[in-house]
Parts: C-alpha cells; sequence; structure tokens
C-alpha cells in the first residue's frame, strides 16, 4: 500500500473501500471479540435481572413464611399459659386439675 | 484499430465505475452518517435535556425504608411477653370489571353474571372462615352488592387477620385471582401482639407498633423502647422489564438493624397464678377496689411478678398504673418489722422482753394517742399486766411498739430515721418501672418541719412513712436472705438473636441487720402466720413466714369532700390499704411476695384487713406455687438396694450372630438405616415402601453381607 493522501482517502471515501484502506480488516478478530463483550454484557445483566427478581419473589416467600411461623408461635404460646390450659380441661369436662403437690422424686442408695 | 482500443478501454473503465444511482446512494448515506455523528457530538457534549422529560426515558426508582423488626420480650424462661407480627386488612374493590362487562355488549351480561355468582360464594366463605360475629354470608353479600352498585372501590371486609387466613382467603372465588379482576387489596400492618394478653401488661408496657409512642412512657416496651426499636434502613430499588422490583446496586443500601430483645426476670406461670389469685380475691370483694402483688426471688431479688389490677366503672379488673413500684403510701402495721429490726439489731430489745400493758394506754401522749385495743383484749384474754415484745407483734399491738419506740429513740430521734433510711426506704431505689405520675417514697426526719411530737410513734406503726409495696418486699427480702438487701430488678438480659448483649446481674443494695436478727424476725413472722393476725396462712401448703398491715389512706382534697380529716370525709368515710407480706418456704425462703389491697371509701366501721383478702390472696399463691415448685418435691429414698440395670439382647453391628432386621413396609431411609446399622449392605429396587427383602428378617447373615431389598 502507498502513501495514504488526503485525495486518496476522499477517493476511497467516495469509492466505498475507505475501511480497506484504513486496513481494518486486521482488526476484524479484536471487532468481533468487542462485539461478543458486548453481547455478553447484555445477556448477562439480563440474566442477573431475572435472577435478582427471584430473589425479590423468594425473600417474600420467606417473609411470608417468618409472619406464618411468628403466628403459629404467638397462638402456641397463647395457649401454653396455665390458666388456658386449666379453663380447657374444665370445658373439656377433664378430671385433670392442677397439681395439689410438687412431684416426688426417687433417689436410690 | 487505436480507435477501437480506446472505446474498449471507455467501456471497461465504465464497467469499474459504480452507477451513478448506487453514487448517490452512497453519499446520501454519507452525508447521513456525518449527521449522526454531528448529532450524537451535540447530545453528549452541548444538549441539556429538560428534566421533566428525563425521568420518563430512565428506568423507575424509588426509594423503599426498610423498617426493623421490633425486639420481642421474653420472660425469665425464654418465653414470649411480646412479639411484633403483620397482621392483615382486607379491603375488596367491588366495582372490579364492572365497566369492562357494561361495555362488552358480546359476553358482558354473562361476565357480570359470573363475577356476580362467584361473589355469593366469596361471601359464603368469608363468613365460614372469618366467623365474626354477627357477621354472616348475607352480610358480605349485601356488603358486595351494595358496593357494586355504588361503585364502591375500598370497602372493609375484614381487619387484623392473621397470615393463615389471609391464605385461606385466598382461595375463595374472586380473592384467588389476581386485583384487577377478584377486587382483592391486601393491606400488610406490623402489631405488636401480646400471647398472655392482660396478664403482666402494665410491666410489660403497651405499644400499637414499631412507630407507636403514645404510651411510651409505661413498662418494659416504654422504658426499652430505644433497644426494642431497631434502626431503620433505606434502599433504592428499580423496576425490571418484567415489573417487578430489584434492589439498584449502583445506589446506596442500608440495611434496617432489628430491635434487640429484652430478657425479662418474670416468670410468667407465677404471674399467671398471682393474677388468678388476686382476682379471684378481690374481684367478688366490692369494698375492694384495687390491688398489687409482688414477687421476688429471695436469693437475687428478681421480680418473678409483678401484678397491678384496678376496677373500672363495670366491675372488671384490668391492669393499670404500677402500684407496685408507683405509689408509696403509709403502710401500716408491716412496718413494725422495720422497727422491730431496728430496735433488736441496737439491742433495744429481745423478743422475750416483757412490756407493762397500761390498758394499751400511752401515758405520757395519752391525749395524742389512741387506746389500742388489741391490748384490753389481750388483758382481759389472758389476766396479765405484761405483754412479750413477740406476743405485741404476733397481734400487732400499735402500743407494745409506740411504746419500745418512745422509749428506746425517744431522746435521739434521729437514731431510729436514720436507720430506716439505710434500709432504702426513704427514696426510690433505681427500679426499672417507675412511672410518670409516681409518688415519692419518705422517712420523716426531726429536723423537719412536720415533725411532731407523735411523729416517731407513729413511724414505729407504719404511719408518716411512706413506703412503695415494691420497697415493703425488698425489706422483707433482705430478712429472708440473711440481712442481705438485694436491689429489686426485672430486666436481667438484652439479646439479639438469642445471645447476650448486655447482662445485668443481680445487685447487692446493703446488709440491713445481722443474720442473727434476721433469724429472730423470721422466729417473730412465723409466730404472726401460726398463732396471729394472719392465722388463715397456718394451712397454707408450706410454712411462711409475714406480717398483716392494715393502714388507713390519705385522701385527696376532692376525695375529703371538705373534710379537714385527710384520712376522712364529710361523712366519716375513710379508705383503707390492706396488706400482707411474707417469704417462704419459712425455714428455707425462696419467694417473697407482697399483696397489698386498696379499698374504695367505706363506711365507718368498715374495713379490709391485711389479714383478710390479702392474706387469702397469698395463701392461694403459695399452695399454687408450692405444687408446680420442683425444687420442693418430696424425695422418696427406695428401702432396698436398686438392682444395676443390665443390657440384655442388645444388637448391634458389633455383634456377630445377629439377625437381619425386618424392614418389610418401611420407604427406603428408615429401611437402608436399618440395614446399615444392623452391619450389612444394603442395595435396593423400585420405590416406594419395602414389599420384600432377600435374606428374609430373622435369617443369620454375616456383616457386612448385601441385603437385597424391592421397593413398590
Amino acid at each position: 500500500m502507498g502513501k495514504v493522501t488526503f485525495k486518496k482517502v476522499i477517493e476511497s471515501i467516495l469509492s466505498g473501500d475507505i475501511l480497506l484502506l484504513l486496513r481494518v480488516d486486521r482488526l476484524l478478530p479484536y471487532i468481533l471479540v468487542l462485539f461478543a463483550l458486548g453481547w455478553i454484557n447484555i445477556f448477562l445483566n439480563y440474566k442477573i435481572e431475572r435472577t435478582l427478581v427471584e430473589v425479590e419473589n423468594n425473600k417474600v416467600l420467606l417473609e411470608n413464611y417468618k409472619i406464618y411461623h411468628a403466628q403459629k408461635t404467638y397462638q402456641f404460646v397463647k395457649m401454653g399459659r396455665i390458666s388456658t390450659i386449666e379453663e380447657m380441661l374444665e370445658n373439656g369436662g377433664s378430671k385433670v386439675g392442677t397439681p395439689e403437690k410438687p412431684a416426688e422424686t426417687i433417689t436410690t442408695k | 484499430m487505436a480507435g477501437k482500443d480506446k472505446a474498449e478501454s471507455r467501456i471497461e473503465r465504465d464497467k469499474k465505475k459504480p452507477s451513478r444511482w448506487l453514487m448517490y446512494f452512497y453519499l446520501l448515506f454519507l452525508l447521513l452518517s456525518v449527521v449522526i455523528i454531528g448529532r450524537i457530538i451535540y447530545i453528549q457534549y452541548i444538549w441539556k435535556p429538560i428534566p421533566e422529560h428525563v425521568k420518563h426515558f430512565r428506568p423507575s426508582k424509588h426509594k423503599d425504608v426498610i423498617d426493623p423488626e421490633r425486639g420481642s420480650i421474653l420472660d425469665h424462661n425464654g418465653r414470649l411477653l411480646a412479639i411484633s407480627t403483620p397482621l392483615y386488612d382486607i379491603y375488596m374493590d367491588c366495582y372490579v370489571q364492572k365497566e369492562a362487562n357494561e361495555k362488552n355488549s358480546k359476553n358482558g351480561t354473562a361476565e357480570e353474571d359470573k363475577w356476580m355468582n362467584n361473589a355469593r360464594k366469596l361471601s359464603q366463605g368469608l363468613a365460614e372462615i372469618l366467623r365474626e360475629e354477627g357477621k354472616d354470608s348475607a352480610y358480605y353479600w349485601n356488603r358486595i352488592r351494595n358496593g357494586r352498585a355504588n361503585k364502591k372501590k375500598y370497602v372493609s371486609m375484614a381487619k387484623g387477620i392473621d397470615h393463615g387466613t389471609l391464605l385461606e382467603l385466598k382461595e375463595l372465588p374472586l380473592f384467588n385471582l389476581p386485583g384487577h379482576k377478584g377486587g382483592l387489596i391486601v393491606e400488610k400492618n406490623e402489631k405488636r401482639l401480646y400471647p398472655y394478653g392482660e396478664l403482666a401488661r402494665r410491666v410489660i408496657g403497651y405499644v400499637k407498633n414499631n412507630d407507636d409512642t403514645s404510651a411510651i412512657h409505661v413498662g418494659i416496651e416504654g422504658k426499652y423502647h430505644y433497644l426494642l426499636h431497631g434502626k431503620k434502613g433505606q434502599a433504592w430499588e428499580k423496576r425490571t422489564d418484567k415489573s417487578g422490583w430489584i434492589p439498584d446496586a449502583d445506589s446506596l443500601y442500608k440495611p434496617a438493624e432489628d430491635g434487640f430483645d429484652v430478657k425479662t426476670t418474670l416468670d410468667i406461670n407465677l404471674q399467671d397464678i398471682a393474677d388468678k389469685a388476686l382476682r379471684k380475691n378481690i374481684g367478688e370483694n366490692d369494698k375492694i377496689k384495687a390491688g398489687c402483688v409482688v414477687i421476688l426471688d429471695v436469693e437475687t431479688g428478681a421480680v418473678r411478678a409483678m401484678v397491678n389490677l384496678q376496677k373500672d366503672s363495670t366491675g372488671r379488673l384490668y391492669e393499670s398504673f404500677n402500684m407496685a413500684a408507683g405509689q408509696p403510701a403509709e403502710p401500716g402495721s408491716v412496718f413494725k418489722t422495720m422497727t422491730l429490726a431496728t430496735l433488736l439489731e441496737d439491742g433495744k430489745t429481745t423478743l422475750e422482753k416483757q412490756i407493762p400493758t397500761n390498758h394499751g394506754i400511752m401515758q405520757d401522749m395519752a391525749h395524742l394517742v389512741n387506746q389500742d385495743q388489741y391490748i384490753v383484749n389481750y388483758e382481759n384474754r389472758y389476766h396479765k399486766n405484761t405483754i412479750s415484745v413477740i406476743h405485741g407483734f404476733q397481734i400487732s399491738s400499735n402500743y407494745v411498739f409506740r411504746r419500745l419506740v418512745q422509749d428506746a429513740y425517744g431522746n435521739n430521734p434521729e437514731e431510729f430515721t436514720s436507720r430506716l433510711h439505710s434500709y432504702n426506704l426513704g427514696a426510690n431505689f433505681d427500679f426499672e418501672l417507675t412511672e410518670r405520675g409516681s409518688g415519692k417514697p419518705s422517712i420523716p426526719s426531726p429536723d423537719e418541719a412536720g415533725w411532731s411530737g407523735t411523729s416517731l410513734v407513729s413511724t414505729a406503726i407504719g404511719y408518716s412513712v411512706k413506703v412503695t409495696p415494691l420497697q415493703v418486699a425488698a425489706f422483707y427480702n433482705a430478712i429472708a436472705n440473711d440481712g442481705k438487701m438485694m436491689k429489686p430488678y426485672i430486666v436481667e438480659r438484652i439479646e439479639k438473636d438469642g445471645v447476650a448483649q448486655q447482662e445485668f446481674k443481680p445487685v447487692l443494695l446493703n446488709s440491713v441487720c445481722s443474720k442473727a436478727t434476721a433469724d429472730t424476725l423470721t422466729r417473730a413472722l412465723k409466730q404472726v402466720t401460726t398463732e396471729g393476725t394472719a392465722k388463715r396462712l397456718n394451712k397454707a401448703r408450706c410454712q411462711v413466714a409475714g406480717k398483716t398491715g392494715t393502714a388507713r389512706m390519705h385522701l385527696t382534697v376532692a376525695e375529703q369532700n371538705g373534710s379537714r380529716n385527710p384520712y376522712e370525709d364529710n361523712l366519716g368515710r375513710k379508705k383503707h390499704q390492706g396488706t400482707f407480706v411474707g417469704f417462704f418456704p419459712a425455714d428455707n425462703p425462696k419467694y417473697t411476695a407482697i399483696v397489698v389491697t386498696y379499698t374504695r371509701k367505706l363506711d365507718m366501721g368498715v374495713n379490709v384487713y391485711g389479714g383478710e383478702a390479702p392474706a387469702a390472696t397469698f395463701k392461694d399463691i403459695v399452695d399454687e406455687i408450692w405444687a408446680y415448685e420442683t425444687d420442693w418435691s418430696r424425695e422418696i429414698e427406695a428401702d432396698g438396694d436398686m438392682p444395676d440395670m443390665k443390657a440384655k439382647n442388645i444388637f448391634t453391628d458389633k455383634t456377630e450372630g445377629s439377625l437381619v432386621p425386618d424392614v418389610t413396609g418401611m420407604g427406603l431411609k428408615d429401611a437402608m438405616f436399618a440395614i446399615e446399622n444392623s452391619g450389612y449392605v444394603c442395595e435396593y429396587t423400585g420405590s416406594g415402601h419395602v414389599c420384600n427383602q432377600t435374606p428374609k428378617a430373622g435369617a443369620a447373615a454375616r456383616k457386612g453381607q448385601k441385603i437385597n431389598i424391592v421397593l413398590r
């Protein structure tokens, strides 16, 4: 390739072979890599976004389970009150009541 | 020839030349590219966008405030006393799809009928699931139908439902559709829940949610709000293509810090027992208006129960102002124990010392103090003119204690009052739950303006002083604890995820008396419950040492109704405070408790004594705690030697000759566990439950041998 002059550049622009004049064909692998990287970047961003949406949805699910657990715990604790148990036993017609003396322990010699 | 060549060469050159149209086309694109590049440079470096326009072209973002989770309040054994959890309010857009159905000339009517039919089913489901009083399916159906007719888009259906109920509601027709079709609107609100209801509510406090500051000065919720609340966080979120919101990694993200849990010294079982006993004994007694109970752990001073009940205008008892810690008053005869402790500690008396009875009259101040009728009764009964100090204590004689104190400290009253100050009775100790509006305890001092000739003897029997029930309990607790006074406390730990962040250890305030004095006082207090004013406690399931007290209460100016006597109104009506305080079991005390009842204004001659409702409440508390307490269980020793337990016929993988286990009917996991644990190797085919095994169950096989199982 001879010396690149202004006239040649103008002529090559007009004739449509400016890229060949600039020998851009040598950079083609790099351009392809750049393109691939750009594509991968967009693709990964898309995937990350989708994963984050899923994470957020799962967070909501976990939060719901946590709430459910807290409310069940509340219900169990509520039922564990001595007076409540006594009342339930009484309402159920049970003969079981509160102890009248402490539990006895057996020890051996 | 040359001309021909020339012409051919032109034709050749013309062939190589691009066509003119292509050239124009190319130039057009070239020009466009120049314009585009120029435009890009202009937009990038020169053009300034209008902010109003920009926001529509950028992805949506919003700042989300992350609320912290309010810490829980726990009892001494880790049981939940207060927990935060969201509850849901359900609303319905009754007008949903109505317009669309009206516009739809083809299927609109059919769609509308279908919607209304589903709404009827929804009404039925709501009535069945919510089961609210007076709200049947017709109620919900009318609400929906009227709402639809009147274009109502926000009709309340249920409030404060839990997550489980919400899930059930979401299964119902219409509510199982997206909101824009079914009309379901769910609003989540964080609520503070108290599993034990009214129990210890004044101690625990009241908040509706984490941001509620209306009752912030009450109870543990108020006192420890700064720890329970946590810190708010914030996060920026951006909208995704799928209309979801995700954290914007390029913006600030500050996570919320959940609140700390507060672990109290309360034992909710003891609280329940005390609450129930107090309700039982004052609920039906129309003379009593309010009452409180405190139970302390003898060794540490930890508050195990604190009940504060008042009656409303309908007679219903509810947890109210913390009288136990914040209502100092003249305690009456329970103060005689403080007087006796002072006299004993100063060597001014013994329990056996005899005092002349003198018909219960203080001769040197007969015009100032009343005759003691208890002494008159004593003289009539025993025909004696002397009384021992312990007998005077047992019958709670005012005369005996006035006489003792006047004789011992008449010349130097400051010696007596300074000793009382050393019992920490003159000022509130730094108790966590002293509420706004609480009174100030006081002990009179000879150098004060109000000190009179009767102040000393009045103080000796529990008048002229003002102490809270908690202070009285702390003093009796010191007697039970060999004279060592522990500071009452109600919070033992601040936790985060079960890990202690800060611990509050028991604090020794001082030694109020020697062990010998404490033992002597215990003997006197036992006498009160066996033969004295609290004889009803003689029948308690374990022995109690304690003292009754009954005192007139100061009336407010409004209550005096024109009377100049601070203890009675113009009709001579009085209010009384009845107290029983003691510890149990008397010989090896574990708990100290105080029960105080407050009457409404009662006619002359009507009273509620410390030996009545307060002592009865105390007995109920002792009886029930005793039955639950494993530390006091009776030990049964075996009469003979118990044979040592010997292992017999236990097969393990080390046992040679052990047999192949029977795994028929088991699932794979259980079957594999049984086989491998017996020292064999499991091989399986199929899925389901074991229907066949080789070798058969019970067969002898060498260790390591394969057992084939077939599942079906």
